[in-house]
């Protein structure tokens, strides 16, 4: 009985490993999903785990290099092996991966026609923290700030809503993509920006006399003294028209800069008049400009069409922490007939990632929200045709090396964003980009958040949810001036 | 085990397990339809996986399958007995096991009992009647084991990770620990106090890799404190029948009686303090609306004749469906304009929300009610609605997104009673013919674009019935908007641009509100002839009229004739505040 057992078991594995036969070939690629056909990884990247959209009996997948390959197997969708797999790409940085895929339909073997990962040297941040909310309206019940670590599947939640009364919780950002230097907002009664210094975390109210809201969209400067924040009044309301869905607008909106050192604000009577609405404000790198998004006041809702924001920048000096006069046009609205947001600039001071919609200054329901890179030195624009989708491609957060960037796409289904990294190469050339792995690549389809805001980090961030429980409950707001 | 039982009493039990589903079945069914309304099993790996990032997996997994089976009618009043009756048979050799007494089958019907009467709470999930079934079944496992060493053994893998099987209802363990040691006297206070303090201290250790409340920690998977009652009943019951040991040998049948009539004074008491007919009514009108069956609706709300905002909004659903709103809207309470439209606020709970997409899906404003949809989601209580889904899915086939719909069609292929209705709307989906009722819902979407508030329902009807004058449900919501709240100028700005040239019979409401118009502007008769009003309309119009004046306006005299009339309302209707 014994032998019998042992026999049956050794047929099945031999059965199991079996090399499919009778294959017949396609011309076609594999409906693979996540999109990952000819796309660029870094050498740190996490297995493209995937699967086939045809519902597959059987997938076999050959993930072949110029020194080694992988064979995985599965059903409709793939796991690959962590270790070999960075072994792997180890090996093979600065080459291409051919995937071969086969997969066996009505008891019929086919082989796709194979694809490539081209991967390179330049690593990108291994983490990167997003927030997890249900998709738009402003409205939230359960959100979760949490950080992935993009070169395996490991994740932690820094944040979560249910431990901070249900408050709401947005923007984590980093100065120079340094783990010890991020800050977020905490909104509600005990809330207060949450400012991480060095792992020592402090609660600041930013909201000084005559400002006309709490900080909002904001910024480091490379010093990490200074921040600026654009402050909003944020009104949402609903379009009528099928699924153009949520518009969100400010019927006022200024900047400030806040020193974190000294507690204290700093801005220009031309950044707080009612005549212009400002926001988005990002350093450059270099730390002596701020750029920011501005449009002159129109009738609101009514000329909602013709809100385009412009791309300004002015001086900074951060010795005297003063604001300069000047104002000059990075970007004309009229000109570009288009309307300017999520300012980003790259961390080796070359590139200014932006968001460009018809109008507005909120564009994840805008479908012709799309992403443009412009060259800082030569005023080129790149208005990257291959890495924007069919709907919403907005809140981009750069790498340290300037080589990547992740931005929130809402190409799948128009509705839930994803982070998606997109290479730049040396030549400044952006490539398509690739969603975030997941080690079940099924798990977008039955995810019902949205990806908000990602943003890299070269490490992780020295809290977690019981700190911000913490600071949230038992720590008073420390006030600005 | 079968010995324990022919000694008992097991009819006054079991006959709670039959009636418990007849009360289930019979009068609160439709709870139990809401509570599979606000879950969504799927079987997927990262599903399953999902319940690992909190305590009591285990019986939250069970529960929340077991849940899925309230789709079907008469599945959930048998789910909830059939549990009713594994409490009952555990209960009953725990409390054997402990106190050894003769009347134990009915003692165990007392935590049965707490179960029954919260599960008359929407938010009183099944996964904790699981989580209580598994304590109880670790307790009876630890006490089986004859052997010392292995009863530590067994002690010990419980302790740890009890807690993480069941949850909170895991804290009576140490308890009946105890208990039973002691009834064994066999009891070591070092024993008992490491079992407390384990239990009691991995719920405060974990709290935090689970992301839970001080309070939530000690009651998960439950979302009340009021849950606790199910444990607790359990220990109260294993304490008296302790304590009343020694006088059941020598009253049995006197105890037996008492017992038997404690079940019943809370089985009523409790029946009556938790549970909500007239929210059970009002489910029925909402389930009834879900199933699209608005004749159904009509009917139950005649019968029911509740005054009610949610009553009052699932009845003007169903007379807008067959078309006769502004014919009956009188016969029916009307709390101003509130009954027509459910808002969307903080203020609202989350149970108005969850049914608030469904007048904007009837008349077409696709963003709204994808707007309330979504909110009704995210504001549900485990965040995942089959119901949600199916209606999101809806909303993004009319509006011909067909990505957004495959997302949530494929979720709903992934389970186990909705699979069939998935699979259909995906062939709808990607096939190049459009079904009646799609293209139907389509002539209804707007052509152009506005930017409207998501509470200004006003503006919202006004924009449906300026795009689409044939939208006749929006036309009858926009009118009986202004009727209702009084606003008779634009109401007759309305009807005058809109209504005057639908084809049908004017309705009554409509009637008697433009006689009320054309009498106060003092308009010629050949001026109210062009209304086609009916005549008898006009009688009853001179009738109220002469009445109102004779009795200077007395709202009794006139209530009985002409109660459902516009003037009645016109005249008499009034906010009251709470």
């Amino acid at each position: 009985m014994r032998n019998l057992i042992f026999h049956i078991l050794l047929f099945l594995i031999l059965w199991s490993c079996s090399t499919p036969e009778n294959v017949k070939y396609s011309h076609e690629l594999p409906p693979v999903y996540p999109d990952y056909i000819d796309v660029v990884i870094p050498v740190n990247i996490a297995p493209l785990n995937f699967l086939l959209r045809n519902d597959p009996e059987k997938m076999v997948v050959v993930i072949k290099g110029t020194n080694d390959s992988i064979v995985v197997a599965g059903n409709q969708k793939i796991a690959i092996p962590l270790k070999k797999w960075k072994a792997l790409l180890i090996r093979e940085q600065g080459q291409s991966l051919k995937i071969t895929v086969k997969a066996r339909l009505n008891g019929e073997w086919i082989q796709y026609q194979p694809f490539t990962w081209e991967v390179v040297s330049d690593s990108i941040d291994p983490y990167l923290s997003y927030r997890l909310i249900e998709p738009g309206y402003e409205v939230w019940n359960k959100i979760q700030m949490v950080e992935r670590n993009v070169e395996s599947f490991g994740e932690r939640v820094l944040a979560d809503n249910n431990l901070t009364d249900g408050s709401c919780m947005n923007c984590h950002i980093h100065g120079n993509q340094d783990a010890a230097l991020s800050m977020f907002h905490l909104r509600g009664k005990n809330g207060g920006t949450i400012l991480n210094k060095d792992g020592k975390l402090r609660k600041i109210n930013t909201r000084t006399n005559g400002m006309i809201s709490n900080a909002v969209y904001g910024n480091f400067h490379p010093s990490g003294r200074y921040a600026v924040f654009s402050t909003n009044i944020i009104i949402p309301e609903f379009h009528a028209y099928r699924s153009e869905r949520l518009e969100v607008y400010d019927t006022a909106s200024d900047l400030v800069v806040l020193d974190f050192d000294q507690d204290k604000s700093i801005t220009q009577p031309f950044l707080s008049d009612t005549a212009t609405f400002e926001s988005f404000p990002v350093f450059s790198a270099d730390g002596k400009w701020i750029y920011y998004c501005a449009a002159p006041t129109v009738s609101l809702p009514d000329s909602i069409k013709s809100l385009k924001y412009n791309v300004l920048k002015v001086g900074f000096d951060a010795e005297k922490g003063t604001i300069g006069s000047q104002v000059d046009t990075v970007w004309n609205a009229r000109q570009m007939n288009g309307s300017v947001c999520h300012l980003k600039t790259s961390p080796d001071g070359t590139f200014l990632l932006y968001t460009v919609a018809d109008y507005g200054t909120f564009p994840i329901w805008h479908r012709e929200a799309e992403l443009q890179l412009m060259n800082l030195k030569t005023g080129e624009i790149d208005l990257l045709k291959g890495v924007n989708g069919p709907n919403s491609d907005s809140y981009h957060s750069w790498s340290s090396n300037s080589c990547w960037f992740v931005f929130a796409s809402k190409r799948d289904d128009g509705i839930y964003g994803k982070p998606y990294f997109c290479y730049i190469d040396a030549g400044g050339k952006a490539h398509k980009p690739f969603v975030l792995p997941q080690s079940d690549p099924a798990s977008y389809d039955f995810m019902l958040k949205s990806f908000n805001i990602p943003e890299l980090s070269k490490g992780p961030a020295p809290f977690d949810a019981e700190d911000i429980e913490r600071i949230f409950w038992k720590q008073e707001a420390e006030q600005v001036k | 085990m079968v010995g324990y039982f022919a000694k008992y009493n097991w009819i006054v039990p079991v006959g709670l397990m039959g009636l418990s589903f007849i009360f289930f079945q019979l009068c609160y069914p439709y709870h139990l339809f809401l509570k599979e309304q606000i879950q969504l099993f799927l079987y997927t790996p990262d599903y399953f996986l999902s319940y690992f990032k909190k305590p009591a997996w285990m019986a939250s997994y069970v529960g929340d399958f077991l849940t899925q089976f309230f789709y079907l009618r008469g599945g959930g009043a048998m789910v909830l007995a059939s549990l009713f009756g594994v409490e009952w048979l555990l209960g009953t050799v725990v409390i054997k096991r402990i106190a050894g007494v003769a009347n134990a089958g009915l003692w165990a019907s007392f935590p049965v009992l707490a179960d029954w009467i919260l599960h008359c709470d929407t938010l009183h999930g099944v996964s904790v009647s699981v989580g209580f079934i598994l304590v109880m079944s670790l307790f009876l496992i630890y006490s089986l084991t004859a052997k010392k060493w292995l009863s530590y053994l067994v002690l010990v893998i419980f302790t740890v990770s009890g807690y993480w099987l069941a949850g909170g209802a895991f804290l009576i363990f140490p308890f009946l620990v105890v208990a039973y040691d002691f009834s064994q006297q066999k009891s070591s206070w070092l024993k008992g106090l490491l079992v407390f303090a384990t239990v009691f201290s991995i719920p405060v250790m974990w709290r935090h890799h689970y992301l839970l409340t001080q309070i939530h920690s000690f009651i998960f998977p439950a979302f009340n404190k009021q849950s606790l009652f199910l444990p607790v009943a359990l220990l109260g019951s294993v304490t008296c029948a302790f304590l009343l040991k020694k006088l059941e040998l020598t009253h049995t049948k006197m105890i037996g009686i008492g017992v038997s009539f404690s079940l019943f004074v809370v089985l009523a008491t409790g029946l009556k303090a938790n549970a909500n007919f007239n929210f059970e009514k009002i489910l029925s009108l909402d389930y009834e609306t879900y199933l699209g069956i608005p004749e159904r609706v009509v009917g139950l709300a005649k019968k029911y004749q509740l005054k009610n905002k949610q009553a009052s909004y699932f009845t003007n659903m169903a007379l807008a469906r067959q078309g006769v709103l502004p014919e009956y809207l009188l016969h029916f309470y009307q709390p101003f304009s509130l009954g027509l439209i459910l808002p969307v606020t903080p203020n609202e709970n989350w149970q108005s929300i969850f049914v608030s997409n469904e007048v904007f899906f009837l008349m077409g404003d696709m963003n709204l009610a994808q707007h309330s949809a979504m909110l009704g989601n995210t504001f549900s209580p485990y965040q995942r609605s089959s119901r949600m889904m199916r209606r999101l899915a809806e909303i993004n086939l009319v509006n011909e997104d067909s990505a957004a719909a495959n997302k949530y069609l494929r979720i709903l292929s992934k389970t186990q009673f909705h699979k069939k209705w998935a699979q259909s709307r995906l062939a709808i989906n990607h096939s190049p013919n459009t079904v009646r009722w799609l293209a139907e819902k389509r002539t209804q979407l707007p052509r152009t674009d506005r930017l409207i508030k998501s509470n200004d329902y006003l503006a919202a009807l006004s924009f449906l019935v300026e795009q689409n004058p044939g939208n006749l449900i929006a036309l009858d919501y926009l009118l009986c908007y202004h009727l209702l709240n009084k606003d008779l100028k634009s109401f007759r700005n309305v009807y005058d641009q809109y209504a005057h040239s639908v084809n049908r019979p004017v309705p009554a409401v409509y009637g008697e509100a433009l006689l009320i118009g054309l009498f106060t502007s003092r308009a010629s008769s050949a001026e109210a002839l062009v209304y086609a009003i009916r005549p008898e309309k006009l009688k009853d119009f001179t009738d109220y009229t002469e009445l109102y004046e004779k009795t200077a306006g007395d709202s009794n005299a006139l209530k009985e004739r002409f109660g459902r009339s516009y003037w009645f309302y016109y005249h008499f209707a009034t906010i009251q505040k709470k």
